[in-house]
């Protein structure tokens, strides 16, 4: 099942599969390693909701919502 | 080969954020460069002297950077430096890619990017002494032969491997061997039809510089290169773009091809067991990332590290202006009365000291802000606010430069350079000044101290005067708060989003690394700050000192003329009327044109003016005395209640600071906006002062 990435709950992860559409930011998150076939795993969110902070195959990065959004995993 | 006028080979260290390169750096030149635990705390090339078995070499630490693609401001100054676009230091004759192994993938990224780059190149693969406790191990052959370079295993912090790493950049520099790494075919071809096509027509351009404004589009590299070669170049990429993008974006297919290819071959290369933190950091990690204790953690320590700066920095300040203030009447005695004791007592001495008095602050916040950096939890605090930082229209980036501006607002927007959304670092760069930085405390020790009741309120537990200072804290917070806002109302740009953070793994910060860091910074800020702050601290003395008088004079030593005659009584009894409805007579409206270069000045501004000022009652010592016996001509007292609260609300807002219009007008390039904020500021400064004076002594209260 494909669903985006900003709704996985915590400790839940997910392998990329693509992304909604392609951008400059897209073009960012790729070039950090949210690419097709990496596995995701959410590590927390914010106590105010966002951001949310994930595990990329191995290191921590954070980010919004909206930006994780843009990304399709499948479970 | 080289244009380096000591013709010394320049070498480059260029890696993602936080990878070590600074500590290389300091490794290899026994320079002390800061080193944080922060993505992308180096916001500026650093260069030091490194010697390389019999080499001398030129050693520059860049930027950390995710990519080549730079979008922040900082990434912008990695890449120029590697292709050789920083006036002044020539292209590099070799880069020194730092890897971190702990996270091989992600970091091979960008060293494929540079291992393209057509120079000399040696691999070092830092954190070595990390790899058994993440359960990882490389296959460092194998990755040698994949990249086609040296790769030697090295731990900056330790020591380890750097004899090793010191041959290997010998040799490379000595070989000159390029490799010639190629991992996106398409691209290849197409690269290799646009140097065709572009020396048909007598074009050549060095083949990073091409290979990055080919592939990112509206790059700082596209955008130089189409001004300087216009339709020629354009014309070609455009169509090449075309031709195999198919729609997508050629940045993209570079990160396709590229992680692929690193995924291929890491395969044979890494292996990771089994992903074990240590407990102590598990634990750690635990409590501060729990909802709740995590956001108490989050205010503890902030009010802990404010608390702190207040409590311990008193007794030291205290401390400096006694030391200084003795000094100067030694110096006095010593000299003698006249022009040269004058000088040397009031000009150079309370000049310098009215830079050093500030260290105390500036140094405690420092070091708990690098302590913060260096232990990784900077970045949590940045994911923490970044909800509360985005109502007022930044991110959570820029938490970090707000937090350094309660020290001081220079490196405050210098550190800015982290923040890739141009609106977000334009409202962060103008918001940053409104910060309660520490020149402007010991006007507020003074005023408070001599004007506010020390009542307790609410049965005894707060402190009037407390309230008074966490009141103008909040003031300036609001006031930046604001007037981030506002900015970005008006460049309402919401396509883009702006928060993207590593989240380092936590360290233990070890004390050599925050006390260089430290010793770093002061010295930034001296330099920066206090030759302003001493050269304003010298102009005053001579305004306020000259003309030289020579006649109705009781000693003959003695030509110092009445203050309200010399050029500064002359000047500010011209402006007076403006400020006369904000209560303030000549001499305080001397003391604060004298402060405007630097806010921290009025104080020994105002202590020239009342020293000098012969008619003072000798009787008084302290400053505070002075100021509250003041009187008008007519016989009411100066200080009134409203007019100090107005003097405050005018220090809290306004940009009294000549280095930090300087850096803005360096940060964002224009002098516009320098002076938006100057005169945004001094205005915000003036109706404060005069709203609060005007209804404080009307009779509505
Ligand atoms: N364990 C370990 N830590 C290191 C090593 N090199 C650097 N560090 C730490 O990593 C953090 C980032 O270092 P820094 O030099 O500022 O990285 P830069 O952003 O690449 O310049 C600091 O806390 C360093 O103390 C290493 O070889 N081993
Ligand atoms: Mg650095």
């Amino acid at each position: 099942m494909s669903l985006p990435l900003s709704e996985l709950a915590v400790g839940q992860s997910g392998v990329v599969l693509g992304f909604k559409y392609e951008d400059n930011m897209t073009d960012r998150l790729m070039q950090l390693g949210i690419i097709e076939g990496v596995e995701i795993k959410v590590i927390r969110v914010a106590p105010s909701g966002d951001p949310i902070e994930l595990n990329i195959a191995g290191y921590g990065l954070s980010m919004r919502k909206a930006d994780a959004e843009i990304v399709l995993v499948q479970l | 080969m080289n244009m380096n006028k000591n013709s010394r080979p320049v070498v480059v260290t260029i890696g993602n954020p936080n990878t070590g390169k600074s500590t290389l750096f300091n490794t290899l030149t026994g320079l002390r460069q800061q080193v944080s635990n922060f993505p992308g705390v180096t916001v500026e090339q650093v260069s030091g002297t490194a010697k390389v078995g019999h080499t001398e070499v030129t050693l520059v630490d860049v930027p950390g950077t995710y990519s080549l693609t730079a979008q922040s401001p900082d990434e912008i100054i990695a890449v120029d430096v590697l292709e050789g676009n920083i006036t002044g230091l020539p292209r590099p004759d070799l880069a020194i890619i730092v890897v971190d192994a702990t996270n091989l993938r992600r970091n091979l990224f960008l060293a494929t990017q540079v291992l393209e780059a057509e120079m000399p190149v040696v691999v070092a693969l830092n954190m070595v002494d990390r790899l058994e406790a993440c359960g990882i191990t490389i296959n460092v052959p194998e990755l040698e032969h994949e990249l086609g370079v040296k790769v030697v295993p090295v731990s900056a912090a330790k020591g380890i491997g750097i004899d090793e790493l010191r041959v290997e950049i010998e040799s490379s520099l000595i070989s000159k061997h390029a490799p010639s790494l190629k991992v996106s075919p398409k691209i290849e071809l197409a690269m290799a039809e646009l140097v065709n096509e572009l020396s048909a027509r007598n074009i050549s351009i060095n083949n990073i510089e091409l290979r990055r404004a080919f592939i990112d589009k509206d790059s700082h590299a596209d955008k130089r290169l189409t001004k300087r070669y216009g339709e020629l170049f354009t014309s070609e990429t455009l169509r090449l773009r075309n031709s195999i993008g198919n729609g997508r974006s050629i940045a993209a297919i570079e990160a396709r091809d590229r992680y692929s290819w690193i995924n291929s071959i890491l395969k044979n290369i890494e292996s990771i067991n089994s992903i074990q933190g240590s407990n102590v950091f598990r634990f750690i990690d635990r409590a501060f990332n729990h909802p709740l204790v995590g956001s108490l953690l989050f205010i503890l320590i902030m009010g802990a590290v404010f608390q702190a700066v207040f409590a311990w920095s008193g007794p030291l300040i205290d401390g400096i202006s006694d030391f200084t203030g003795w000094l100067s009447e030694r110096a006095e005695h010593i000299i003698g009365p006249g022009l040269l004791g004058s000088f040397v007592s009031n000009g150079v001495i309370g000049g310098v000291g009215s830079v050093i008095v500030f260290l105390p602050q500036i140094l405690i916040l420092f070091a708990f802000i690098i302590v913060l950096e260096d232990s990784g939890y900077i970045s949590r605090a940045a994911f923490l606010m970044d909800k509360l930082m985005r109502g007022m229209g930044l991110s959570g980036q820029s938490f970090i430069p707000m937090l350094s501006s309660f020290a001081c607002a220079v490196p405050g927007i210098m550190g800015t350079r982290i923040i890739a959304d141009k609106h977000d670092r334009l409202a962060t760069i103008l918001a940053a000044p409104f910060m309660t930085c520490a020149a402007r405390l010991p006007v507020y020790s003074l005023l408070i101290g001599a004007f506010i009741p020390n009542h307790h309120i609410f049965g005894g537990v707060i402190y009037l005067q407390g309230l008074v200072l966490l009141g103008l804290y909040l003031l300036g917070i609001i006031g930046g708060g604001l007037t981030a806002w506002l900015i970005s109302r008006i460049f309402w740009n919401r396509a883009k989003s702006g928060f993207l953070l590593e989240m380092p793994p936590y360290r233990l910060p070890s004390f050599r690394s925050v006390s260089l860091k430290l010793w770093s910074r002061a010295m930034t800020f001296l330099k920066r700050a206090g030759t302003v702050i001493f050269i304003i601290s010298l102009v005053i003395w001579l305004l306020a000192s000259f003309p030289q008088s020579t006649q109705n004079t009781e000693n003959i030593h003695d030509h110092t003329p009445p203050l309200s005659d010399s050029y500064l009584g002359k000047m500010s009894r011209t402006v007076a009327p403006i400020f006369t409805p904000l209560g303030w007579d000549w001499k305080v409206t001397a003391a604060v044109i004298a402060s405007f270069p630097a806010r921290e000045v009025v104080i020994a501004a105002l202590g020239t003016i009342y020293a000098l000022d012969t008619e003072a009652d000798e009787e008084l010592t302290t400053l505070s005395e002075k100021i509250q016996a003041e009187t008008h001509a007519d016989g009411r007292p100066v200080y009134t209640m409203p007019m100090v609260l107005g003097l405050l609300i005018f220090y809290a807002l306004c940009l009294q600071c000549m280095a930090t219009v300087a850096v803005i007008k360096k940060e964002t390039g224009s002098w516009g906006w320098a002076s938006f904020s100057w005169v945004y500021m001094t205005g915000l400064g003036y109706f404060g002062a005069l709203i609060i004076y005007q209804i404080g002594s009307s009779n509505l209260l």
